[in-house]
């Protein structure tokens, strides 16, 4: 390495914090609906299906919603999620301070900019502080720690 | 040439060393015969054919006297031992202050041979299959009661401090997840940085590194 790395988070490294984010995430909502289709079949029947405990739509639509919880609450107190935690990241505001909980919010909406045709996520490669279309929504950056 | 004449005619172990041609020891050791031999055994042969040269020089007026007068005199005596003694006393202490530095040159050279047959021996011996089996199965039958014996108390020890044990494995398995995270960051900074480079070069633009830092993020802990 010829030159010292940037102090912005690179494209590799936020990639796989998303990716371990994500599949936290999953887990996550896996545990749970098993834990709760295994108390159903205990008392009524089967789990999933018309008139069962859970709709599999309802599983599909819960998985962006628990996303978007865990990674405000964590931007919020303690500017990292688990994922970016792994890799040595972290999510600051413009002054460097952990975001706020609306700053959080505003950058997980951003997500859903970014997400249209994933223009948002290539950005970060192209960009010199590596900001999605999210961060400059919200103005924040990633940062190594 | 005298010398070693005077030595063939002389003490029969001399002549070992000298007639020879090579010492005892280099025979021994297989030198060649070519190689230029040891000061020491020169000095030895010039010291030992000059004594016996002497001696017998000095033995001829004392036979020649005795044969003549069937019995040397008392005065001839005395002349004959003030004439030769002082030059066999000088060949003598010569002799032997040769015969001595060879004698710690030798045992030098025998010292040194034997420290290295020592360390073959050793060296032999450890790489040897055979001891090594043998040392192995002779180990685990000394250990293995031994263990047996231990492991009990070693169980009951650690039975008492449960405390003791759970912070020999977390500590454990925080080395190995904190190895592993490190690990994982090195390799993803890695290719952060090679895929910065290769973007910076395709959009000939000044480096990302080259950014300054949000204003907190360097000051905060």
């Amino acid at each position: 390495m010829s030159r010292p790395l940037s102090p912005y988070g690179g494209t590799v490294s936020r990639a796989m914090a998303f990716v371990l984010d994500a599949a936290l995430t999953l887990l996550a909502v896996s545990f749970f609906v098993a834990c709760a289709g295994l108390v159903h079949a205990v008392f009524a029947g089967a789990v999933f299906g018309p008139g069962r405990v859970v709709s599999a739509d309802w599983v599909f639509a819960a998985i962006p919603a628990v996303f978007g919880l865990y990674c405000v609450v964590c931007w919020t107190l303690a500017g990292r999620t688990l994922g970016k935690a792994a890799l040595g990241l972290r999510v600051v505001d413009r002054a460097g301070a952990h975001p706020s909980p609306v700053r959080s919010i505003v950058r997980f909406l951003g997500y859903l900019v970014s997400a249209i045709l994933l223009l948002g996520f290539a950005w970060i490669v192209v960009d010199v502080r590596h900001d999605g279309f999210h961060d400059k929504i919200a103005r924040t950056h990633v940062v190594y720690d | 040439m005298a010398a070693r004449a005077a030595v063939r005619t002389g003490d029969q172990g001399r002549r070992s060393i000298v007639d020879h041609g090579e010492p005892p020891d280099r025979q021994r050791t297989g030198e060649p015969a070519g190689m230029p031999r040891r000061p020491g055994l020169s000095l030895i042969d010039a010291g030992l054919g000059a004594g016996c040269l002497a001696s017998r020089a000095a033995m001829v007026p004392l036979r020649t006297a005795a044969r003549g007068s069937g019995r040397l005199t008392v005065p001839a005596r005395r002349a004959l031992a003030a004439l030769g003694a002082p030059a066999l006393m000088s060949l003598s202490r010569q002799a032997l202050r040769t015969l001595a530095q060879i004698g710690a040159l030798q045992r030098t050279d025998a010292q040194l041979r034997l420290r290295s047959a020592v360390r073959s021996a050793f060296l032999g011996i450890a790489a040897d299959r055979d001891v090594a089996w043998l040392v192995r199965n002779l180990a685990t039958a000394q250990l293995e009661p031994l263990i047996d014996d231990a492991m009990p108390i070693v169980f009951e020890k650690l039975a008492e401090q449960p405390e003791a044990l759970h912070g020999i494995v977390q500590s454990q398995s925080r080395g190995i997840a904190a190895e592993a995270g490190d690990t994982t960051r090195h390799g993803a900074r890695r290719a952060d940085f090679a895929v910065d480079s290769l973007v910076d070069r395709l959009l000939r633009r000044r480096a990302a590194s080259a950014q300054p830092p949000p204003e907190a993020a360097t000051t905060e802990p």
